[in-house]
């Protein structure tokens, strides 16, 4: 399974180049930063850097893990669409759907959750909750989420900003979102809105959270790598796409029967756990020294000293 | 008087998390373990948190750097906690953003059975001396 992180704040390069390098370090394997529209293209014009400058990181530096981690992050850019009304965001829309691979548009007022579920053109509803004492999600806009395939994002950073009721108000919001999630199969994504090196978590340590409000290990996985990837994979083949439903394939990828193709995307093993990877650190030779040695006539001894 | 040591399989097991800590301010081993016992009875409450058995063995200051004209200290810990309790904790302690209105970050890097082995893992090479 790999990490994808599709939310990262985008500001200039400096703060970006510490941003992405931090998130590399603990084990993030595809990165995406996201910008206002007025940023984006000025943001373009270093996108090269960074990822120059993302492969030439040492990875025994790293907290990466052989096993489950590619070498270095991928790094990829898109818009964050913040404050807008339904026009804006469709004039942002038509000017930016094909020069970026990702769009998101900040949720929170009800006009703009229903409008973002409504539109099949944007990617990601940021954040529906945002300022909101509700989940700011329903029955109806759920449906039409899944309709439209728009994913819905929850953010680590919301937990990490808020304190006390507001962070009880966040995590309730989630549960609610989750709920509706599993009774209308909408896609959700976990992102971690990270803004400077302070936000940044290990991969482990985010899954550990969602794991204790009550997140299963496939809702986990889905979030973080299955929707993630199916939405950067489709957006790939956005251009192609004529109409909902029908693509234009090229004449050498042309099969007749579609079992040939094959799909890099892992599926979910029920037997998966996060906690694997971590178990052989655990048991270390002392400790085995330490239980071979005690037997029964030494716990006897021990307690008859006790008892004397 | 002394309470005598407990045997062996009367005493608690412990695991060890080995922290990457990052600050705005210094920090001492006094207040590191201020810092997660608050964390952790934030996120948890009183009541599971008295399963954690809490205790900083060890706290290594690794680097000293300025980002945006700030400066930023990162130490490496090793931070006991109670056997099974190891999850609990390492969320609890990715939760904390802010003491005495400084910035902080505590990310889990790693869980050890014995403190040496921790430190032989994920912290030699890296101490300042």
């Amino acid at each position: 399974m790999k990490f994808y992180d599709l939310n990262l704040r985008g500001q200039n390069y400096d703060n970006d180049l510490t941003l992405v390098k931090e998130a590399n370090k603990f084990g993030w394997d595809y990165l995406n930063l996201n910008y206002t529209p007025d940023n984006f293209e000025k943001a373009l014009e270093y996108k090269d850097d960074l990822i120059g400058e993302l492969s030439s990181v040492d990875f025994n530096q790293t907290y990466r893990n052989k096993k489950t981690n590619f070498e270095h992050a991928e790094l990829s850019m898109g818009i964050n669409i913040l404050n807008a009304n339904s026009n804006e965001i469709r004039k942002i829309i038509n000017k930016y759907r094909n020069k970026s691979n990702y769009i998101s548009c900040l949720g929170g007022d009800l006009k703009i959750n229903r409008s973002v579920c409504e539109n099949h053109r944007i990617d990601v509803l940021s954040r529906p909750y945002y300022k909101r004492r509700d989940s700011g999600m329903n029955h109806v806009l759920a449906k039409e989420a899944k309709r439209n395939n728009v994913a819905i994002e929850l953010c680590f950073r919301d937990i990490l900003n808020n304190h006390l009721r507001y962070r009880a108000n966040v995590i309730s919001s989630f549960k609610e979102i989750l709920k509706f999630h599993r009774k209308f199969k909408f896609p959700l994504i976990l992102t971690t809105d990270s803004k400077s090196i302070f936000d940044v978590r290990s991969t482990r340590d985010v899954v550990s959270f969602f794991k204790s409000i009550g997140f299963s290990n496939e809702e986990i996985y889905n979030g973080f790598y299955y929707y993630p990837k199916q939405i950067v994979d489709f957006n790939k083949e956005r251009k192609s796409m004529i109409v909902k439903g029908v693509k234009r394939i090229d004449g050498d990828d042309f099969t007749d029967t579609y079992d040939n193709l094959e799909s890099d995307l892992e599926e979910f093993n029920e037997s998966e756990d996060f906690d694997e990877d971590f178990n052989y650190d655990l048991i270390d030779d002392e400790d085995l020294e330490l239980i071979e040695d005690i037997g029964d006539e030494d716990i006897e001894n021990y307690l008859e000293e006790d008892e004397q | 008087m002394k309470l005598k040591v407990l045997p062996p399989t009367l005493r608690k097991n412990h695991h060890y998390l080995i922290l990457d800590v990052k600050s705005e301010v210094e920090i001492s081993k006094e207040d590191m373990l201020v810092y997660c016992w608050d964390a952790c009875i934030r996120y948890w409450g009183e009541n599971h948190s008295s399963n954690f058995d809490l205790w900083v063995m060890r706290h290594y200051l690794i680097e000293e750097s300025t980002h945006n004209d700030e400066a930023i200290f990162n130490y490496k810990t090793v931070l006991r906690c109670g056997r099974s309790y190891e999850n609990d904790v390492r969320v609890a302690l990715s939760t904390l953003t802010r003491q005495n209105k400084r910035k902080i970050a505590i990310n889990t890097i790693g869980v050890s059975g014995t403190v040496k082995s921790g430190i032989s893992k994920f912290i030699d090479g890296d101490i300042i001396q």
